[in-house]
Formats: structure tokens, sequence, C-alpha cells
């Protein structure tokens, strides 16, 4: 103001309102240039992120349904190579002729017959067990994982072991089925491919987290690799962990242990909202 | 010329107004609308009638004080966040109530300059605030898709435009009327783009992916 009062000749004023007005007038159009294209930055970066989720959300999909349609394909396998030949035999046992034939073969025949179909109801329970372990539901998380644990210690094949230290409570039963099948794909990827002669599985919980620690001294991967495999068309399993732990907001790792000689899998879950009603 | 040149520049976005938002629109552009009607009659008062001719510097500063109550007005609308919204509903009536007592201390034979700087100023720093809410907020519309920031831009450029020669109005006044020139250009200007903003509430409201919050 002092400056514009010294400044008194018209010339001056002239020049002090020409270049304040442009001054102003560059200004303002400098912010709407700048926020404009800020913001179409901005817009831009979250259309790509949006797509990249939409990607990972498909590839997740596309695996969920190819490992379904594995399963049922391993069902329909299961039951016609080895439940239909089976019913088929106990039935030649038991046909027409039978009544023509004397006592002691008719015995034989209906004793053939009934131990055929027990190894049938024992298949098709196996099936069921496999398909959905009962001694998850009524027993809950625990006696599920050692009951997994005992039949792959049982085949001989390798030396199984879990310890749970912290499960007084059990989980939601849907949540403990998605942490079952979970360890069930965790395990199954360790007995095909790691050449492994011990598995140990322990659980705790630290604050709010619920954790599953895996232990195994074959050939592991690590989280490098969990994430390559993930992007690439192999891995189905892992597509398929990574996609229940989802639904629990739950995650994995993948890393060779200090001491460099075992390999560990690690899965996090948060355990608010997560005990049984 | 000047007068039919403002009659022109006022009716069009009235028009505008009535053929595309009158229908559907948001409470902010209804006073935006209520503004221009407003600056309409004005201009009449003042060219037709013997007061409005004889009395212009009086008349001036009162339409600067209902200026600014339009104006906040539509910033308080347009604004979402809390924050903002309550610095407005503080900061506007004092700043009015100063506008007020600069108008009643002022001469009347002379345009009120120092009103109409204070006015300029406040409504600069209202629109850096709605642009500053509009970078912040999260949002999947492009800033130019919304009829508000066309609003704000006009306001913007024309309290910009016409700062400096208000400033210029409280050390020489008769310096100031004789680059009137610039404010009548902004004015003009303003009001252009104030049909743009009429324009866009169409297709704003046509579009049923576009929220109405985000204007």
């Amino acid at each position: 103001m002092v400056l514009l009062q010294v400044l008194s000749s018209d010339d001056r004023i002239s020049t002090v309102l020409f270049f304040g007005t442009i001054g102003m007038l560059a200004l303002t159009i400098g912010l709407i240039v700048f926020i404009t294209f800020h913001q179409r930055k901005v817009i831009r970066y979250q259309h790509q992120l949006q797509k990249m989720e939409q990607d990972q959300q498909k590839t997740l999909l596309n695996a969920s349904i190819r490992l379904q349609e594995e399963e049922r394909q391993r069902i329909a396998a299961d039951l016609h190579d080895d439940a239909g030949p089976l019913l088929a035999t106990a039935r030649l046992y038991l046909n027409e002729n039978l009544v023509n034939l004397d006592k002691t073969t008719q015995l034989q025949s209906i004793y053939n017959a009934k131990s055929i179909i027990d190894d049938t109801i024992q298949l098709i329970r196996n099936i069921s067990h496999s398909l959905m372990p009962p001694t998850l539901k009524n027993f809950g998380l625990e006696s599920a994982v050692n009951d997994l644990f005992q039949k792959i210690s049982g085949s001989g094949s390798m030396n199984a072991s879990c310890r749970f230290h912290d499960y007084r409570e059990r989980l939601k039963p849907e949540n403990e089925l998605i942490i079952f099948r979970v360890i069930q794909e965790l395990v199954n990827n360790i007995l095909k491919h790691s050449n492994a002669s011990f598995i140990h599985l322990t659980q705790n919980t630290s604050g709010n987290k619920f954790f599953i620690r895996i232990h195994h001294d074959g050939r592991g991967i690590t989280q490098a690799d969990f994430e390559k495999l993930n992007k690439s068309n192999v891995g189905l399993g892992l597509k398929n962990i990574q996609s229940r732990l989802k639904v629990l907001q739950g995650k994995v790792f993948f890393e060779k242990d200090m001491s460099q000689t075992y390999y560990k899998v690690t899965v996090e879950l948060a355990k608010d909202d997560d005990k049984t009603d | 010329m000047d007068r039919l040149l403002s009659f022109i520049t006022y009716s069009i976005p009235i028009i505008l107004f009535l053929v595309f938002c009158a229908k559907k629109t948001t409470r902010a552009l209804w006073v935006i609308f209520f503004y221009l009607l407003f600056s309409f009659a004005f201009d009449i008062l003042q060219a037709s009638s013997s007061f409005g001719k004889g009395n212009k510097h009086e008349i001036w500063g009162l339409y600067t004080i209902c200026e600014f109550v339009f104006f906040a007005c539509f910033y308080y609308i347009a604004l979402e966040s809390p924050s903002l919204k309550r610095f407005i509903l503080i900061g506007s009536p004092l700043i009015l109530l100063f506008i007020i007592i600069s108008y009643i201390k002022s001469d009347k034979n002379d345009f009120d300059s120092t009103s109409a700087s204070v006015e300029s100023i406040t409504l600069i720093i209202f629109s850096i605030m709605y642009f500053f809410e509009q970078i912040n907020r999260p949002q999947t519309l492009f800033i130019y898709s919304s009829p508000n920031f066309w609003v704000v831009l006009g306001i913007l450029i024309y309290m910009s435009s016409v700062l400096f020669l208000f400033i210029i109005g409280i050390i020489s006044p008769k310096q100031a009327y004789k680059y009137w020139i610039i404010n009548n250009v902004s004015n003009f200007i303003t009001n252009i783009i104030f049909c743009i903003a009429f324009v866009r509430n169409k297709y704003a409201f046509s579009d049923p992916s576009l929220e109405k919050s985000s204007f």
C-alpha cells in the first residue's frame, strides 16, 4: 500500500494494474491446470489398480473352478474305478443262479459278496472322509489335523507331528474348514514335491493373531517363488490357498528357517470375530 | 454498449439454466441462478431508474454485499468437508460485517473499493479451499465433469482479474474507473463459464454413474 502511494504517477499505476492482473490470472490458470492434471493422474492410477485387482480376482476364480473340476474328476474316477467294479463283483456273487447251487457254495458266495460290500463301504467312507472329515465337524480343527498327521505317519513314508499350543476355544465351523483345507493343501504339496522326511505343525496365538507354522526338511519354496507361481498358470493349489485365506483376511508366508535347515510356512489370521457362537 | 453487453451476458446463463437445470439441479446451482437474476435486475435498475443513475456508487456498494452473501452461500453448499463448512459459517459473517461497516463508513460519491477488495480476497480463498477439498477427496470422476467446478472457476477468474483493479481503486478511484473495462470483460467471461456449468449439469444428471455428492 505504501509502495502504491509513493508510485503516484498514472503510468506506474497502469503498470502495477497490468502486471498484477496478468499475474493473478496466470496464477489462477496455473492452479486449475495443476489440479486438473493431478486429478487425471490419480484417476488413471486408480483405474490401473482396479484393473490389476480384477485380473487377480479372475485368476483366483479360474483357479478355484479348475480345482473344483479336478476334485470332481478325482471323485468320479475313485467311484468308477474302485467302487464300481467292487459292487459289480458283489452283484455277480448274488445272481439268480445262487438258489440252484448247494448250500456251501451259497454260503461262500454270500460271504464273498458281504466282504466285497464291506470293502466298498470302507472305500466310500474314505472318499467321504477325504471330502469332509467328520472329526473336523464333531471335534474341531485340532482333532482333524491330528487325525490327518496320524494317517501320514501311519503310512510310514514320513514322520508327521503336530502341536496346538493355544486352541482352547474352537473357531467358527466355516473358518475351521477353510483353515483345515489350507493345511491339507500345504501338506499335500509337501508330500508331493518336497521329498521331506519329517513335517511338524505348530499352532500359536499372539495378541489377536492366530498362527499355524509348518516346518519340513525337504525342498521348499520361498515367498518369491510363491509369488512367481501365483502369477503363472501353474500352482493351482497355491492359488487355492491364497483365495481361501483371502476369505479370512489371512496371509501365508513361505521362507527358509533362520538355521537354513528347514523350510517354514506361516499362516497368519486375525483372531477377532473368529470365535464360535 | 456496455449495458447491452451486460444484459446479454446475464440473459444467456439465465436462459440456459431454465433450459438445462430447472427440472433437476443442485441447491448450489440454484444459488448461482438467483445471483444471476439479482445481477440482471440490478443492471436494469441502474440503467433505467433515475435513482440508479444518480446513486450508482451507493448501489454498487449494496451489490457487493449481496454478491458476497450469494457466493458465500454457494461455497457453503458446494463444500462437503464439515471443517471447511464450519470455517465458512464462522468466517463469512465476520467478513460480511466488515464489508457492511466499510460500506456505511465509505464516501458514497466513490465506489467502495475496500469492501470489494476484501470480498475478492475472501472469495479467492474460498475457491482455493474448494479445489483443495476436491484434490483430497477420493473420486472416480474428472473434476471438470462437475458443474460446481465451473462455477468456482468463473468466480475465481472474476475475482483474480478485478482484485488489483479494486486495490488501485482504494488509492486512486479515478484510475480504477479508467480501467473499468477489466471488470466488464471479466464479468462477461464469468457468465460464459456459468453457462458451461449449467450445460454440464444436464450431462451430470443424465449419467447414472455420476453421484450427486461429486457435484
